[in-house]
């Protein structure tokens, strides 16, 4: 216990010093944990939001459809890959959907709409489309006494082509043969909000959609929905090797949102970037201390090396002690830190206006309340003081007990 | 008053090493707050550029309640009567006159949904930069089958040059859907993502003929002479414009996203500067009080020798200002050099899409008069102000004691 | 008696050829244990020098020191640093005490090094403390301590690792004649009943008084040795 308590006790003597630069490496600790929670906070509430509301975690299409979306790039909907999903114990839910682009027709205008044709029960539990029915109610699979069946259309279809449910929607596309598909559908519901995923989309029955596209048995998409977006590259790879030689690609909401993906990534990246000149902003500061500090204590070091203690405790000591401060420092800032995060996690604040990032609506700044938050910048912080405070420590033990005590 | 600069002078370089140190310090903030700058300037450069300059133009003349609905039936009539108005205006580089419908195009085995614009060769080449963006087959002449789509939608639609496409679109007024067949004339690539998928362009003529607007439109896009023209909302060009039901807006009001991007880039600019202030307050003010610990003795003395407060405090003050000045020439010199070096070489950011905008390309900073006028004259106020509590502190040194501890 | 300490013309010289200060010049010089020895000579006669050389805090130019028989130009930073610890006991004129730490923890420290057990650290720091008379002030830090109270710390510091021998240079330098003569018995009662040998060095003539061998230096040369 020599050490430490002589550290401690080097830094109680110069408290001025100590409690300034404590507060720059406090304030380093702060940035570091308050950016990075606020980062994969914000991050990791807007992954869910997307994986949960519409894309699911992973997605299983033919070969590259994802990349390159053709209409006979499909799926025999079978026995097998649902076999492999039921087997699956980690997925939640997972739904099949049919997509075609399609022009929307409707009180004398048109527009062009996306029609996902989906599984109407295991929708329900896949994604969040059930609660976003803003008007009338969610549809079923029937056809009506009139021979049509129903359909959902975002809050733009009806907003542009002035639809109300109940009102009839004729969709004209080009059906898998290459025939014009034309059919009338009764709208049942109008889901979503103007800036939402549905927007632009039109929905229909599976089976529906199915017979509008001369598609029978045919989907173009598996959603895959998990308990967390962390698992999903494992369980994407499980799948795919259960699925080997089928000529599905399974993908991970990495793939299936890559543009959003590698703008994070780059994001994440720029910001470590900022936050490490930060750092060494604070370091710098640091190790003007730590080398005042050993110039003005040269003759304390002469006499510990005169009554025989060994260089290399003299290092030590001085990297203990900027070790102990950098302790207090994220200490300090972890008391500052703790409910600023809190609240960040609990309330967050939303965006007055979302920005698009890679496709993806970005308005909410939420934190994560998790212990690599508090104890990363820790390490980051402790580590960069040990590393300052090398070269001083060493300059330290160099003293000679002649020149320090010729010294004064 | 010089003697005590002198004196500031000498002693701020008694111990260089520390000097050194906290000035390197102060630079690096400085530096980095110029870096910071520029690289924002340079991020917002591109999004302004790529918004207005690529396809959009500075301002847009509409029919209300077009911009909200796109409904085509709000297409503007007196066409004539504005193109004159843009003519007779001196500010106003170019302009062109679009019909804008969202249909069906297909080709013999794909079909999606995107948007028909019918433009004028000539105007569009003055205003967008659909003519440069061509990577296979011509631009536009005005022909009747002519058609150009992105090259997205080419994959998409899986066709080439000279292919067929049939597009499909309502007719305004409560008309007919109609269907007109074209060749594929040309391909672009705007390196942005919507235009590039969804977007294809027709004649002038052409497209008003399938839509059924006679001589009417729904868009003008504009460009002025100067472009921070149109971020004034209050141009007399768009109160001119802005008659019979139409508005002329310009690209801050059409992309309010943008607006908010520019607030909130300022905001963190201002963050990030506050930080790195602190940072450089606290090892000013540590520094400061090192150079009069070691001097206690010394200050007891000129003290003793009847010194008064004031003058140690100007001395102080003095000191930090010229470690202010140090700090300020290293921070010029190495933010300068390296937002020169990024201005031409840019810096990867890696894959980043904001706004639908690729930010792909390497940045290039943006060097600014006022990161290296106003920034530095911070810097200085800020030296000077966190000189003041160890100059206080000197001045209150009590020559008995600071003799008596020396010892 | 056998000798303790032996330099065999012993040399060191500072600064270039051009100007070169000879501080010891061929210096030969036997101490014996038990002895109490003064070093004595006018400012800049190389008493500090020699004192550093013993110590093994310095190098020589030329010659060798040999204490207790063996070479130390022969040993590694870290063997002479065990060997100061273990076999010598430093006194220097002022700041000699590690300003956070409290004189009895001064004095622990050097058992400390040594890796002496607490409970027998405890016991003879009160021990010491007693013999160089500053019972009760070990808790002061040396900030809250006189100058004679902290060079009796200081020795007391030197004392309790048992060293062959104790080198202080000065020690009186920084006291007045009272409390320097106080000092010089309490370090020479010490001799008496420890038996531990002290070279030390002064130019005050009251203090040389109380040497039993006085070593009288000139420009780095012995110039007479006087056994009283
Ligand atoms: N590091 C050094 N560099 C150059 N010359 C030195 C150095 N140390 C000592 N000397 C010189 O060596 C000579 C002997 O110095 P030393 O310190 O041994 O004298 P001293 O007898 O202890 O004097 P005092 O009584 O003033 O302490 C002096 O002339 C001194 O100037
Ligand atoms: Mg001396």
């Amino acid at each position: 216990m020599l050490l430490p308590t002589l550290a401690l006790r080097n830094i109680l003597r110069q408290r001025r010093r100590s409690i300034l630069t404590a507060l720059s490496m406090g304030g380093g600790y702060l940035l570091l944990s308050f950016s990075f929670s606020l980062v994969y906070g914000s991050y990791g509430n807007l992954i869910d939001m997307f994986t949960q509301d519409h894309t699911g975690h992973i997605q299983i299409h033919f070969d590259n459809y994802l990349k390159k979306p053709k209409l006979y790039k499909s799926i025999q909907a079978n026995d097998e890959v649902e076999a492999v999903l039921d087997k699956h114990a980690e997925i939640v839910s997972y739904a099949a959907r049919i997509h075609a682009a399609a022009l929307a027709y409707g009180n004398n205008k048109s527009a062009p709409v996306s029609i996902v044709g989906i599984d109407v029960e295991r929708e329900k539990t896949t994604s969040m489309l059930v609660k976003k029915v803003k008007q009338g109610t969610f549809f079923s699979n029937v056809m009506n006494e009139d021979g049509y069946y129903s359909a959902m259309i975002g809050y733009g279809v009806a907003n542009s082509l002035r639809l109300k449910t109940g009102n009839e929607l004729v969709l004209i596309s080009q059906g898998a043969d290459g025939s014009i598909a034309n059919d009338i559908y009764i709208v049942q519901g109008i889901v979503g909000t103007m800036t939402s995923w549905e927007k632009n989309r039109v929905f229909l029955p599976l089976n529906a959609a199915q017979e509008f596209l001369s598609m029978p048995g045919k989907v173009h998409e598996y959603s895959i929905l998990l308990p967390s977006s962390d698992a999903a590259r494992e369980v994407a790879e499980d799948i795919q090797s259960a699925l080997a030689n089928s000529g599905l690609k399974v993908s991970p909401w990495q793939e299936i949102e890559e543009t959003f993906y590698k703008s994070m990534q780059a994001d994440i990246q720029g910001n470590y970037f900022s936050l490490g000149i930060i750092v060494f902003i604070v370091f710098i500061g640091v190790l003007n201390t730590v080398v005042m500090s050993v110039l003005e204590r040269t003759r304390e070091f002469g006499v510990m090396r005169a009554i025989g203690t060994n260089p290399w405790r003299i290092t030590l000591l001085i990297i203990l002690e900027t070790c102990t401060l950098a302790l207090f420092s994220c200490a300090i800032g972890f008391v500052v830190t703790l409910p600023l995060i809190a609240w960040f996690t609990f309330e967050g604040i939303q965006l007055a206006q979302s920005l698009d990032i890679g496709g993806i609506p970005y308005d909410t700044l939420k934190g994560e309340f998790t212990l690599p938050v508090f104890i990363i910048p820790l390490l980051v912080i402790v580590a960069s003081a040990a590393v300052v405070s090398i070269p001083p420590g060493i300059r330290a033990a160099r003293i000679t007990p002649v020149e320090a005590l010729g010294s004064h | 008053m010089p003697l005590t600069l002198v004196l500031a002078y000498r002693n701020l370089f008694r111990n260089t090493r520390r000097t050194v140190l906290t000035s390197l310090m102060i630079g690096c903030c400085l530096a980095a707050l110029i870096l910071t700058d520029g690289v924002i300037k340079g991020m917002l450069d591109v999004m302004i550029d790529s918004v207005t300059q690529t396809f959009a133009g500075e301002g847009q003349v509409h029919r209300k309640g077009f911009r909200d609905s796109l409904d085509t039936d709000l297409y503007m009539n007196n066409i004539d009567e504005l193109e004159a108005t843009l003519k007779a205006d001196k500010s106003i580089a170019g302009y062109s006159v679009r019909t804008i419908a969202g249909g069906m195009i297909s080709s013999s085995y794909h079909m999606t949904g995107g948007a028909i614009y019918g433009v004028s060769a000539e105007q569009e080449a003055g205003v967008s930069k659909l003519k440069q963006a061509i990577i296979q087959g011509s631009y536009l002449s005005d022909g009747d089958a002519e058609i150009l789509i992105g090259k997205g939608m080419a994959e998409l639609l899986e066709v080439d040059l000279g292919d067929r496409l049939v597009v499909t679109l309502a007719q305004v007024d409560g008309g007919d859907l109609s269907q007109a067949l074209f060749r594929v004339s040309g391909i672009f690539q705007f390196g942005m993502r919507e235009l590039d998928e969804n977007v294809t362009f027709i004649s002038l003529a052409r497209g008003r003929e399938l839509l059924g607007t006679g001589q009417g439109a729904h868009e003008i896009a504009i460009r002025f002479v100067n472009a921070e023209d149109a971020e004034d909302s209050n141009l007399p060009i768009f109160k001119q414009l802005s008659r019979n039901g139409n508005e002329a807006l310009g690209w801050l009001e059409i992309n309010p996203q943008i607006g908010a991007m520019i607030e909130m880039v300022d905001y963190s600019t201002l963050i990030v500067g506050l930080v790195l202030y602190l940072l450089a307050a606290l090892g000013i003010i540590n520094s400061m009080f090192m150079s009069i610990y070691e001097r206690i003795y010394e200050f007891g003395v000129i003290k003793a020798l009847g010194t008064r407060p004031g003058q140690l405090i100007q001395l102080i003050l003095i000191e930090a200002l010229l470690l202010g000045i140090l700090g300020s020439i290293i921070g010029l010199a190495l933010g300068g050099a390296l937002t020169w070096y990024f201005s031409v070489h840019g810096i990867p950011l890696g894959e980043f899409e904001f706004e639908g905008i690729s930010l792909a390309d390497k940045i290039r900073t943006i060097p600014a008069v006022n990161q290296f006028v106003v920034f530095p004259i911070w810097v200085l106020v800020l030296t000077v102000v966190a000189g003041i509590y160890p100059a206080i502190f000197a001045s209150r040194i009590v020559p008995s004691r600071a003799l008596q501890r020396a010892l | 008696m056998e000798s303790l300490i032996k330099t065999t013309q012993l040399c060191r010289y500072f600064g270039t050829e051009a100007i070169q200060v000879k501080a010891l010049d061929h210096v030969d010089l036997e101490i014996s244990s038990g002895e109490f020895t003064a070093i004595v000579g006018p400012s800049g006669s190389g008493k500090s020098t020699l004192l550093n050389l013993i110590g093994g805090l310095d190098n020589p130019t030329s010659g060798k020191v040999e204490l207790g028989g063996t070479d130390i130009a022969k040993m590694t930073g870290t063997e002479l640093s065990n060997f100061r610890r273990d076999h010598i006991g430093f006194v220097f004129q002022a700041y000699n005490l590690i300003p956070v730490l409290s004189a009895a923890e001064n004095i622990e420290y050097v058992m400390l090094l040594q890796g002496v057990a607490a409970t027998e650290r405890k016991q003879k720091v009160e021990e010491i403390l007693e013999k160089v008379g500053m019972q009760g002030l070990g808790d002061r830090r040396p900030a809250e301590l006189s100058g004679g109270q902290q060079q009796r710390a200081a020795v007391a510091r030197a004392l309790v690792s048992k060293p062959d021998i104790i080198l202080a240079d000065e020690p009186t330098a920084n006291l007045d004649s009272k409390t320097g003569i106080g000092l010089l018995d309490m370090m020479k009662q010490l001799n008496e009943e420890l038996n531990v040998t002290f070279v030390f060095s002064t130019h005050d003539e009251k203090i040389m008084e109380r040497a039993r061998r006085l070593i009288h230096l000139a420009d780095g040369e012995i110039e007479e040795d006087e056994i009283r």
